[in-house]
């Protein structure tokens, strides 16, 4: 034990940990020019050189000074007889005379009628009575074992044919048509904007669901 | 009256109906009219504007405002007009296009319609269109909205608008020019 403690590991030197590495006299006062230096010979000539900067593009005498002027053209004649045609803007059409005043009343009758006609529940109206009991006779008798079923009538070989007709009909259609790029154009488009009305976008008008028909 | 006032005034016990008369009073011409350039008939136009402040009444309590009451409004009736139309096509099983020129007919029939050559031109055009895209044109070309409110009224893009709108004119432009 005393032995280790008296021995003194030769790292310990303090010269040992001196650099033995040496840079040119001034070397770090002028590291920063020569690195933009490198950087420069890099670049070439383009950074440094107004010259080539330059310019080289013209345009003909007052185009700026016309260049307003014919942006108003173009669109004009982009948007023809329509823009600006006040004319065009008129309203063409009439309604009968006194019609405004009578419109609260009328909306309110229909309120009116709405609310004093009684729900009946489901089970309790007549065509669904007779609905249930349709169904029920039509299901015991399908259900019946010596009864072949009703789709046995109508082969296989049948339904397909009557499908491959409805399809030969509809490509007869689309090639038939010459219009077909505008059909395409107006399926995209009504894919394209259809009007979201869905629940999130419009949460007031999450009552109404028949609007999702379309 | 104010929207805000409307809406404060339905909600309490004894203002409702006055609330509603107000609203009827306030919104039932620009709804009408609407409503009428897409039906295009006065009766048709009547009885949705009606099924529409119907709606309104129906679901004014749960109006969350969000929106402007304007826009809700005129959403519905967007919604009305259109439902409308689909109802016709399939009750009659008939496509956009004949609905649309049996509607061109009654243009020129209806004892409520006005309006010279050209502008008559323009409804038979409008009406070669298909219906969302007849609607983005009415409100941008003939009520004056911004994109961002039609927008708001009817839940597109306004990207999805522009498009809509300048194909509606170039479609237009075609068809005055040829007929």
């Amino acid at each position: 034990m005393s032995k280790d403690k008296n021995h003194k590991s030769p790292l310990e030197n303090p010269n040992l940990k001196k650099s033995v590495f040496e840079t040119p006299p001034g070397y770090f006062d002028q590291s920063e020019g020569r690195i933009m230096d490198h950087i420069r010979a890099e670049e070439g000539e383009l950074v440094s050189n107004e010259h080539l900067k330059k310019n080289i593009f013209e345009t003909p005498e007052g185009y700026f000074n016309q260049l307003e002027s014919r942006i108003a053209d173009a669109i004009r004649a982009e948007e023809g007889e329509l823009a600006g045609n006040e004319h065009l803007k008129e309203n063409v059409f009439r309604v009968p005379e006194g019609y405004f005043t009578s419109v609260e009343e009328r909306v309110n009758a229909r309120l009116g009628e709405e609310t004093t006609t009684k729900v009946i529940p489901l089970y309790q109206r007549n065509w669904f009575k007779v609905a249930v009991a349709a169904m029920l006779v039509v299901g015991v008798f399908l259900f019946l074992p010596s009864t072949p079923p009703v789709e046995a009538e109508i082969s296989e070989d049948l339904m397909l044919q009557y499908l491959y007709e409805e399809q030969d009909a509809t490509y007869e259609l689309m090639a038939m048509s010459e219009d077909f790029d505008e059909i395409l154009d107006n399926i995209l488009l009504d894919e394209t904007s259809v009007f979201d009305f869905g629940t999130e976008a419009n949460l007031e008008l999450e009552y109404d669901f028949e609007y999702f028909e379309q | 009256m104010e929207d805000r006032d409307i809406l404060l005034q339905f909600k309490s016990d004894n203002g409702k109906s006055r609330a509603f008369s107000a609203l009827v009073q306030k919104y039932q011409q620009r709804m009408y009219w609407h409503i009428r350039k897409m039906v295009i008939e006065h009766e048709d136009a009547d009885d949705v504007l009606q099924e529409v402040f119907v709606k309104v009444y129906r679901n004014l309590d749960n109006f969350r405002e969000a929106s402007q009451l304007y826009t809700w409004i005129y959403r519905i009736a967007t919604n009305e007009a259109l439902t409308h139309l689909n109802k016709k096509k399939k009750r009659q099983a008939l496509s956009y296009e004949d609905v649309n020129q049996e509607l061109a007919n009654n243009l020129v029939s209806s004892s409520y319609v006005s309006g010279d050559e050209i502008q008559l031109k323009l409804q038979k055009a409008l009406l070669t269109l298909p219906d969302k895209q007849r609607l983005v044109f009415n409100m941008k070309y003939f009520d004056d909205l911004k994109y961002d409110e039609i927008a708001e009224i009817t839940g597109t893009s306004v990207g999805a608008l522009k498009a809509s709108y300048h194909l509606a004119v170039k479609k237009i432009e075609q068809y005055l020019c040829s007929h």
